[in-house]
């Protein structure tokens, strides 16, 4: 694979990562992702 | 419009971050915590500006009696509000406690709150003793309260805050803001999910801290790593965002092999404080006046018991934290003997015994750290 291929892989897997945890998150914190997103960041 | 030039120029990325910072915490704190970080960062930079001076005068000899006099008066400070009052958070103090309090109190208290003092002291010690440059007052308002690592660290130390100026801030690309955006869910996934199951899970909805075995106390280790291992790493997230120097504060600790190894592990950056404000003087200042390697020895025991005080005191000024201190500089000090033994034993022996710590070590240190938890149980609930 190439090393362009690979880095933007990567930042796709990652992207995915995050908003996995984001949903996890709002859940546990009984908010929707939208408010904490805007919240937190 | 002056600042508004300067902002342009190049190398003033400490300015730039200072402005952001004073605007963060307008907004997120409000206008006391504001008026507060700019009253302490002036008095602070004047007292600097007059020691500087001092240093470039005919009266160079004073700058010495001048840092430590500062020094001792900020500890006085310290020991005086943290014994008193527990939550003076930038001016903002305990309804409970409030009354009476005037504004000057509120202003000093300001040092009291843990993380402004400790790097107060670097700054002290960068200005009075080294080469480092003082930074102006709005700059250093984002040096001393930066409103990412306020609450609970991490620790950049004076010199690594210098450095911001000296590289442009990261192009904001997709792939570092991901990254970015990947550490700081991680630490709220921490912070939110993991160490908020253990605490309702464990020590119930209001989170009251009753430790009564072992594994109570297991489970409080783990809840402080998640708790403040979350925090940090949002601050890393945040500080890598807007290119501000921010330290890595846990290094993977349940791999440590010793509890010396541990503690370079487990809040790194207080450690560095602590060995580059505390440890280190002490050592190069009693190497230059002992020349007995005994009594040396025995001295570097002494350092060693005066960090970890230090840093006991830091956390809270009771008896329990103090004897806490001591009892893990004479651990790390056995630890240093019995390096030095293994060193002495031939190179398959020594193989052997390296080979068993990869398995014996980290067991050893969690076994070390459980039980000063369990004894410290009731400060940690507190702090």
């Amino acid at each position: 694979m190439k090393s362009e291929q690979k880095r933007k892989s990567i930042i796709a897997v990652l992207f995915l990562f995050i908003i996995i945890k984001l949903i996890v998150i709002s859940a546990m914190a009984n908010k929707d992702v939208a408010s904490l997103v805007y919240e937190g960041f | 419009m002056f600042v508004l030039l300067q902002i342009k120029q190049s190398g003033r990325q400490a300015l730039r971050f200072g402005i952001l910072n004073l605007v963060a915490l307008y907004v997120i704190f409000g206008t006391t915590s504001f008026f507060t970080v700019l009253c302490i960062t002036i008095a602070v930079w004047s007292s600097l500006f007059v020691i500087k001076q001092i240093k470039n005068s005919a009266y160079q000899r004073l700058t010495s009696l001048c840092g430590i006099s500062l020094i001792v008066l900020l500890i006085v400070f310290f020991i005086i509000y943290k014994k008193h009052f527990d939550s003076v958070v930038l001016g903002q103090i305990n309804p409970a406690q409030s009354q009476g309090i005037d504004v000057l109190f509120r202003i000093v208290s300001t040092i009291s709150f843990s993380y402004v003092f400790i790097r107060i002291l670097d700054l002290v010690r960068c200005v009075t003793w080294g080469q480092e440059k003082l930074i102006n007052p709005i700059a250093l308002a984002g040096y001393l309260a930066p409103f990412h690592m306020l609450i609970a660290g991490p620790l950049a130390s004076y010199q690594e805050h210098l450095e911001m100026n000296k590289s442009e801030p990261p192009k904001p690309t997709i792939g570092h803001i991901i990254r970015c955006a990947n550490t700081i869910t991680t630490g709220l996934f921490f912070k939110v999910v993991i160490a908020q199951a253990i605490l309702i899970t464990r020590f119930g909805v209001e989170g009251k801290f009753e430790i009564l075995d072992w594994t109570d106390a297991c489970l409080l280790f783990l809840y402080l790593y998640f708790d403040f291992g979350g925090y940090s790493l949002v601050a890393l997230g945040v500080g890598r965002l807007i290119g501000v120097p921010t330290p890595i504060n846990f290094n993977k600790p349940f791999l440590s092999k010793s509890v010396t190894d541990f503690w370079g592990r487990w809040h790194v950056s207080l450690g560095v404080f602590i060995k580059n404000n505390i440890y280190w003087p002490l050592q190069f200042w009693m190497a230059r006046r002992v020349k007995n390697p005994k009594i040396a020895e025995a001295l570097s025991l002494a350092s060693m018991c005066a960090s970890f005080s230090a840093v006991a005191i830091w956390h809270r000024v009771t008896p329990r934290f103090f004897i806490w201190g001591v009892a893990t500089s004479i651990i790390m000090l056995m630890e240093k003997y019995l390096q030095g033994w293994l060193l002495s034993k031939p190179e398959t022996t020594r193989r052997w015994i390296n080979k068993s710590m990869v398995v014996i070590g980290p067991v050893y240190t969690m076994i070390i750290i459980v039980l000063t938890i369990w004894y410290l149980s009731f400060e940690l609930a507190n702090i």
